[in-house]
């Protein structure tokens, strides 16, 4: 077997919001292009993969969807650590779903590593009827969070892609410029990299 | 009214107490009234009947799909060796125990075989349809790898030098065959090497997977020596599981912990005690990929970025892991499809506690695949997820559940996974979305017990008619566990079923027939999730459970004061299967019956007919002391703040509310009074003025509104406290400094004083030593509550019991006896006051009939026993285990006796008696015994025991090398050789073998002609049975008295024509 590794980077994402916003079907989606109607709870943490191309350079986006039941809450938040990039999700025909934003948005402060990268999605945008959340909203929310924002529809499958790669963008913009120029070559170690890394000093 | 109260204060006039005779006691002074009987110290004998629970620590599981049941192995405790628990379907149970004082460490299921491995390291084999243990072998060293299959007689042994020895369980005896530390030759110099584990190859019987602390090798039976080795190394670079950049340099050697096989046994995966999972080929024994649980190809040396190391659960700069507990490789239907199952592995002090599940998916085909295919199989599965278990505890061992087949290590489609947790609790996830699976309904109650633990456990009979109609109609899996049959037990048809409650840790109440030692009709259990319907899962405790006797009403109080009152009924939320998400305590809202709320939407949308919650009472006034609940509609509750509230179910509406320490000092002082006014006797004007102003008391808080506020009585505070001597003012300051609570209460029907009809009545036991007695009467629509009375005793009252004093039947409010009220019928009776230095029987509200005292015991727990046809008898349980048996109402002593030495005493408060003369007591932490007080004397050993084993069930035949691998070459080895090369060429046929012969010769005969055939003949037939089978061993034999190589050779010769038959399309069976 080839002695190297397949993907020149791994970057580890986390979708969160409250239950039945549609983090699984926007995962669902990403992953497999697939959509299932029926709701089935997310227990505890489910991950996917897909590896994508992305400048010319492949990149492994290990995805890890998790539940958004309050019972599974300490479970989740001990998965933020390791999160590069974090996708906060809330359904446009849900009010609450939406004001619930700024708590995980705290709770991600408080949990994830410094600097992660952030985007809001509002998820099931194909139902207009329903709708209760405006787009403007949506945006002035992501503006005060500093954060970039997205509608999607995991459903009708609209920008749940280009969510993803918008967020893997910024995550392989902000590893490149943190790690000091090209050096991530597959295959090689590089000392100086590891100075940075997490838990990089041990006791 | 006031005529009234006048005659009645006339009457009360007549201070001497002694001379206010009930009915009842009128006849006493006739003759001496007995509701004993006859009964004496010759119809006591204790049997000990029933078990429920584990008596020891859950330690091992083990499960066989064929015969459908689960064993379960404990460790020892003070008393007892280690157990297994082999359950079945419904109540099917039976216990073993191990001959020495050991724990169980190893076990095993196979067919009507149960293999244990004690931590002495002896081997024990049982006999399922027997119930013995066949015998017990002590192989040459420590054990510290065992592998068994469904398909093999033998039993490999690894032990701690690094040998493998093999037992043979047909013959009970060591087999010949050995396989010495193959090891030994890649690390002359390693000071042990234990073999760590052995597995068989899941379609070759030929091959076995050793592996020892350095490494793992795949050994043939058939070459008789090791084919590859798998060596797992760490070159500098690679990141394994490590994040230190130092570590990261240098080359490592991690330790073996574990290797398994993958459902078809292409590929072997390796686990080690740094958290790294290596997978190997089969083919070549070249190594395929590594992982961490989190990350991959950590085999690979790989740049190390920021952010990018470690797990997702990482707490700062600490890597160390948890050692893998188990591993499983399983499949579904299709056995390429496949899953990992991991307990452990994870960072150590992650907060998260629970499984991680790896989904391959459909692994390509393995001859026509690349490698390169292979291992991107293996490195990208398809979906990877974490499973948490219920309460957060680690795991230590998991068992999968397959649905039909005992093969590929037990992980052959799984429909479930027992979990067992370090603490000893069991928790049962579906598989593979990780659902907790409630034990109610679908495992024994022993399994439920560990589900997780019970803290206490309350009886509540229920009348039979109401209990076997309540069985929960609810979405629920197939059943688990389907073997064995019950034994046959007598039928008693008790009027009352005895009904467990167990309150278990996590705030659900299961709900299931203890049985009399009869037959069980309605073997299902329910449960109550209360903390689910608080709205607070997981964080609430369950302080007090009544039921009620002919509606199976249920009152749930809680440590944090919320009230769940549950009624059988169908489910208006029922959802048929979940699809759309539970709204989160929408029902949450307050109704308008002021603290009560109707919560029915709080149901279990998977339940479609059971106990379902009705109402919940949040009054706020402290947490639940107690609860009652009578048969017509009134629930009692107390409260640890002192309230005592009473609740109307029609409606809903609390008709009643008070502190009761205000009403019993002024019913005390009352006394007070009345006794002084005794004294100056001459002064009857003054006691006839105290009397009516009781009287109006009386009239006073019948008149309390409906929702009555904690009403003060101040009217009658004045006229008390007119004549309060000094001596009682100190006495009540130091009962203030106490707060008094209800501590015990009971509905009846009964006349009190001197009422000239009956009334439901609550009567109340609270921790300052009264006995009160309200009556709840009808007023226009509704009811209202009032004191009557109370009767000062000389401890906290244990137990309250109301008794017909004509009958000697309960005097508990039942429908009838409500009903009966109407027509004016008259009920005269008594209660049973027990506390922990006297039986004291009271005729409410203030006379005392009888008592009995005692020193030098103390009193636990006290009921009402009844011997059929003879009469009834008070029976009290001490702290030393002590039983004594009391005459009603004399309270003369019958008969004294021990309970068996197993009970737990510190357990003992916590024992039940029921009305039958059952006894229930904790025997240890999570296991009760049930005690039969009018039995014989038997022992629990010799009580019927339930049949396990099935023999109409056959063991499919073991998975084989597929056609394809038979054409590329791959070497194939039958049943019946493996049984030579390990077995040896002197092996006598096994049962296995003459029981194939039997089928062979019998032919085409059905088995009734069989049995048709006189004693020599079926004589004549097993000895040609046996002959033939010598027979066809002498080829074999010859040849194998040989050396090794010509052994080989005839194997091989034998192989040919084996395959030349398969060819020929042969029956594969050698016979």
């Amino acid at each position: 077997m080839a002695g190297s590794r397949n993907y020149d980077f791994l970057i580890k994402l986390l979708l969160i919001g409250d239950s039945g916003v549609g983090k699984s079907c926007c995962l669902l989606r990403f992953s497999e292009d697939s959509f299932t109607p029926s709701f089935i709870t997310t227990i505890g943490i489910d991950f996917k993969i897909r590896t994508i191309d992305l400048d010319g350079k492949r990149i492994k986006l290990q995805i890890w969807d998790t539940a958004g039941q309050e019972r599974f809450r300490t479970i989740t938040t001990a998965y933020y650590r390791g999160a590069m990039g974090i996708l906060l999700v809330y359904d446009v025909t849900d009010e609450r779903s939406f004001n619930n934003i700024q708590t995980w948005f705290q709770n991600v402060e408080q949990h994830a590593t410094e600097g992660v990268n952030k985007i809001l999605i509002g998820n099931k945008c194909d139902w207009e009827e329903k709708r209760v959340v405006s787009t403007e909203r949506g945006q002035a929310l992501a503006n005060e969070l500093g954060i970039p924002f997205m509608e999607v529809s995991a459903k009708a499958n609209i920008n749940v892609e280009e969510a993803f790669l918008l967020l893997a963008r910024d995550i392989k913009k902000r590893i490149m410029d943190s790690s000091s120029g090209e050096k991530n070559q597959p295959g090689v170690v590089n000392v100086n990299e590891t100075s940075s890394a997490a838990g990089g000093k041990c006791c | 009214m006031t005529s009234k109260n006048s005659e009645l204060a006339d009457k009360l006039g007549r201070l001497d107490l002694k001379d206010r005779k009930m009915p009842f006691l009128r006849r006493k002074s006739e003759g001496e009234i007995n509701l004993s009987g006859n009964i004496s110290n010759d119809d006591l004998a204790l049997d000990d009947v029933k078990r429920y629970g584990f008596e020891g620590k859950p330690s091992a599981l083990a499960y066989d799909p064929v015969q459908s049941l689960v064993a379960v192995g404990t460790n020892e405790t003070d008393a007892s060796p280690g157990s297994i628990y082999i359950f079945g379907r419904s109540r099917v149970s039976i216990r073993y125990n191990l001959p020495r004082k050991t724990s169980v460490k190893y076990l095993r299921l196979h067919d009507d075989r149960l293999f244990v491995i004690d931590s002495k390291h002896e081997l024990h084999h049982f006999n399922l349809s027997t119930h013995a243990l066949v015998c017990s072998w002590s192989p040459p060293g420590a054990v510290s790898a065992i592998c068994t299959d469904p398909a093999s007689d033998f039993i490999f042994l690894g032990l701690q030098n690094g040998e493998i020895v093999v037992f043979d369980v047909d013959g009970d005896i060591a087999a010949p065959f050995k396989i010495p530390n193959l090891w030994r030759e890649h690390s002359p110099k390693a000071v042990s090497l234990p073999v760590v584990s052995i597995a068989m190859h899941p379609r070759d019987l030929g091959t076995l997977l050793i592996s020892y602390l350095e490494g793992a090798l795949l050994f043939s039976l058939k070459q008789n020596k090791a084919t590859f080795t798998m060596k797992f190394e760490l070159k500098p670079g690679a990141p394994g599981s490590d994040l230190d950049a130092a570590t990261i340099k240098t080359l490592r050697k991690p330790k073996l912990s574990n290797a398994i096989f993958n459902p078809s046994g292409t590929t072997v995966l390796t686990t080690y005690e740094d958290g790294c999972i290596a997978f190997w080929s089969t083919t070549d024994g070249r190594l395929l990929t590594a992982r961490t649980l989190q990350d991959f190809d950590v085999h690979l040396p790989a740049p190390i970025m920021a952010g990018f190391g470690g797990g997702p659960a990482l707490g700062a700069a600490f890597t160390l892991r948890e050692p893998f507990h188990k591993v499983a490789w399983c499949c579904s239907n299709n056995i390429d499809d496949t899953c990992l199952l991991v307990s452990g592995g994870n960072n150590v002090g992650m907060a998260a506690k629970g499984l991680t599940l790896i989904e391959f998916g459909v692994a390509p085909n393995n001859i026509t695949s690349s490698w390169k295919q292979i291992t991107e199989h293996l490195g990208n599965p398809k979906r990877q997820r974490f499973l948490p278990v219920p309460h957060n505890i680690d795991v230590v061992d998991f068992c999968m559940l397959p649905k039909t087949s005992p093969y590929h290590a037990g992980s052959h489609d799984p429909s479930a996974v027992m979990v067992l947790f370090t603490n000893g609790d069991i928790a049962t996830l579906r598989y593979p979305d990780g659902e907790y699976l409630s034990p109610a309904g679908m495992m024994h109650p022993s399994m439920a017990m560990v589900h997780p633990k019970p803290f206490s456990m309350e009886i509540a009979p229920i009348s039979r008619e109401k209990w076997l109609g309540m069985v929960a109609i609810r979405d629920k899996p197939a059943e688990y566990f389907k073997g064995g049959a019950d034994a046959k037990r007598m039928t008693r048809r008790y009027q009352d079923r005895s009904i467990a409650c167990t309150i278990h840790k996590d705030a659900t109440v299961r709900v299931w027939d203890l049985g009399h030692n009869d037959d069980i009709e309605n073997p299902e259990a329910l449960e109550l999730d209360v903390g689910v319907v608080v709205g607070k899962p997981g964080s609430v405790k369950v302080s007090a459970v009544s039921a009620s006797q002919a509606t199976g009403e249920m009152a749930v109080g809680l440590e944090s004061g919320e009230v769940v009152i549950y009624r059988w009924g169908r489910n208006k939320s029922y959802k048929g299967n979940l699809q759309s998400p539970t709204s989160p305590a929408v029902g949450m809202t307050s109704s308008p019956f002021g603290q009560l709320r109707d919560i029915a939407s709080q149901a279990d949308p998977t339940l479609k007919e059971g106990l379902l919650p009705l109402y919940l009472m949040d009054a706020g006034s402290g947490g639940v002391k107690t609860t009652a609940v009578s048969d017509v509609g009134f629930v009692a509750i107390g409260y640890d703040s002192g309230t005592l509230t009473v609740v109307d179910l029609r409606g809903p509406t609390v008709i009643y509310s008070i502190v009761i320490s205000t009403v019993t000092k002024d019913v005390n002082r009352i006394k007070e009074v009345a006794k002084a006014a005794a004294k100056r006797s001459s002064l009857t004007s003054i006691a006839k003025d105290i009397k009516r102003g009781s009287v109006a008391v009386a009239s006073f808080s019948k008149e309390l509104p409906s929702q009555a506020k904690r009403t003060s009585f101040p009217g009658f505070r004045k006229s008390g406290s007119l004549s309060s001597s000094s001596s009682s003012i100190k006495e009540e300051k130091e009962k203030e400094d106490k707060t008094e609570y209800v501590t015990t209460m009971a509905f009846s029907v009964m006349t009190i004083g001197e009422d000239e009809f009956s009334s439901i009545c609550l009567h109340v036991g609270t921790n300052l030593k009264n006995v009160m007695t309200f009556k709840i009467l009808p007023e226009g629509s509704r009811f209202t509550v009032s004191c009557a009375g109370g009767h000062p005793i000389d401890n906290p009252p244990l137990t309250l019991i109301p008794i017909n004093s004509e009958t000697g039947a309960s005097a508990r409010a039942t429908p009838d006896a409500v009903a009966g009220l109407r027509q004016g019928q008259f009920v005269n009776g008594f209660i049973i006051c027990v506390t922990s230095n006297q039986a004291r029987i009271i005729i409410p509200p203030e006379d005392k009939e009888s008592h009995k005292s005692w020193d030098e015991m103390t009193c636990v727990q006290a009921g009402v026993a009844e011997l059929p046809d003879k009469g009834i008898v008070l029976v009290c349980v001490y702290t030393t285990g002590k039983v004594r048996v009391f005459s009603i109402p004399a309270l003369k002593e019958i008969g004294v006796f021990d309970l068996p030495a197993v009970i737990d005493r510190t357990k003992l408060s916590n024992c039940r008696i029921t009305r039958e003369g059952f006894i229930s007591a904790w025997t240890s932490h999570v296991e009760f015994g049930l005690f039969y007080l009018w039995g014989t004397g038997k022992q629990l050993h010799a009580q019927p025991k339930d049949i396990l084993y099935n023999p109409d069930i056959a063991v499919p035949a073991r998975p084989t090398i597929s056609g394809l691998q038979w054409i590329s070459g791959t070497q194939h080895i039958s049943a019946d050789d493996f049984d030579i090369l390990i077995g040896g060429p002197d092996r006598p046929p096994s049962q296995k073998q003459i029981k194939a012969q039997q089928k062979a010769n019998g032919g085409d005969k059905s088995p009734a002609a069989t049995n048709g055939n006189s004693v020599f003949g079926n004589m004549a037939n097993a000895f040609n049975a046996r002959t033939q089978n010598l027979q066809n061993f002498q080829d074999n034999m010859q040849n194998l008295e040989n050396t090794t190589a010509e052994f080989a050779k005839a194997t091989s010769k034998f192989i040919e024509s084996q395959k030349r038959k398969a060819v020929l399309g042969g029956a594969k069976s050698l016979f």
